[in-house]
């Protein structure tokens, strides 16, 4: 059961990494505006990040929401088999499968949100601003 | 000690690749206190480059820029940063304003990144500079729902919000019609006669830069001609 979950989280954090990196790369004009006004790369990436972060709770709070009505409603469906006795699916609710649903969470938006940002730090805000003039 | 705010000596530019292009060459240049410095040439000829330099958004290649008769080669580009924060304003010709934020939100940006003052004395003085600007009742707005002309007022507002000395403006007027020009420029005249600012602005407009006290012409990225045009600036 492990390997489905990894393999479906690993899954999840590619889609958030993507989105995340997707929102930092569509910022540059911002970032190289920040800079020129003064800001320094380590307040543009804490900028970032923390905004990565955020999305990355939120994903995980609204994930815990729809995976726990999501888990009651299959649990709630009746089926007969006659290979079987249950007439349920068997359902295993554990804190500690969404601890570990929002630590994936909250990993790939920071590792998502932390690299863009960083090399859009980096850049130089002149050929951001004559590119964007 | 100069007594120059900005002083550019020996500086020039070269952009390295396959064929090497040089955009500034050897220009000094001393802007001092309550000029009002017009910046003219055709395109092309490194006025922009230049202005980005004095205003160390960029490095020179050789030759050095001082700030207030300090050098700044040696500067990290956190210190670089920090001057740029506290003792320049940059407007440019598109206003570069966050569309998210409120315009009060994007005057408070430097403020922010300095850090000085408490979150409801920054919006106060947003707010201050805004209304200065006749843009008081617009404070809770985003850009998109401003003109051209009033996003370039919030533009120089922000520009002033940790109250530099030193302003400087590439085509401030450049994508505005005819009486938001006359409004912009309105404004960085007032900078310089009522505040005491010194404005350093990149312009096309010849009839603009014929109005302001100095004319500095760059062809090819040389500076050919620096003429005052009115006593005021060496009389202030």
């Amino acid at each position: 059961m492990y390997t489905i979950v990894g393999a479906i989280l690993l899954v999840a954090s590619f889609g958030t990494y993507n989105i995340i990196s997707t929102i930092t790369h569509e910022k540059t004009r911002d970032i190289a505006i920040l800079k020129s006004l003064g800001f320094m790369d380590q307040t543009i990436r804490a900028i970032f990040i923390f905004e990565a972060l955020l999305v990355g709770f939120v994903g995980a709070v609204l994930g815990w929401i729809f995976g726990y009505l999501l888990t009651r409603g299959l649990a709630s469906l009746e089926f007969k088999t006659p290979f079987s006795d249950f007439n349920h699916l068997p359902v295993l609710y554990s804190a500690k499968h969404y601890a570990l649903a929002a630590g994936v969470a909250l990993l790939s938006s920071l590792v998502a949100g932390y690299f863009p940002a960083r090399s859009a730090a980096r850049l130089h805000p002149v050929d951001i601003i004559r590119g964007a003039t | 000690m100069s007594a120059a705010l900005i002083e550019a000596r020996q500086v020039t530019k070269v952009l390295s690749g396959i064929v090497p292009v040089t955009l500034v060459r050897d220009i000094d240049l001393a802007i001092m206190p309550r000029e009002f410095i017009a910046i003219t040439g055709p395109s092309g000829s490194g006025k922009s480059s230049l202005l980005y330099l004095l205003g160390l958004l960029d490095l020179p290649t050789s030759g050095e820029i001082l700030i207030d008769g300090r050098s700044t080669t040696s500067m990290t580009e956190r210190e670089r940063a920090r001057v740029r924060l506290t003792r320049l304003g940059f407007v440019f010709q598109f206003h570069f304003l966050l569309p998210e934020f409120t315009i009060t939100e994007n005057v408070a940006l430097p403020m922010r990144g300095l850090g000085k003052l408490p979150p409801r004395a920054i919006t106060a003085r947003a707010e201050e500079l805004l209304d200065s600007f006749g843009l008081g009742d617009h404070r809770h707005k985003n850009p998109d729902q401003l003109s051209g002309g009033q996003r370039q007022r919030v533009a120089v507002a922000r520009a002033l919000a940790n109250d530099p000395p030193v302003i400087l403006a590439d085509e401030p007027t450049g994508s505005l019609d005819s009486v938001s020009t006359a409004q912009v420029f309105g404004i960085l005249s007032d900078l310089v006669a009522l505040h005491g600012k010194t404005v350093v602005a990149v312009t096309h407009d010849l009839n603009l830069a014929s109005q302001m006290h100095r004319r500095v012409h760059v062809v090819d990225g040389r500076v050919v001609k620096d003429e005052r045009l009115t006593a005021a600036a060496a009389t202030v």
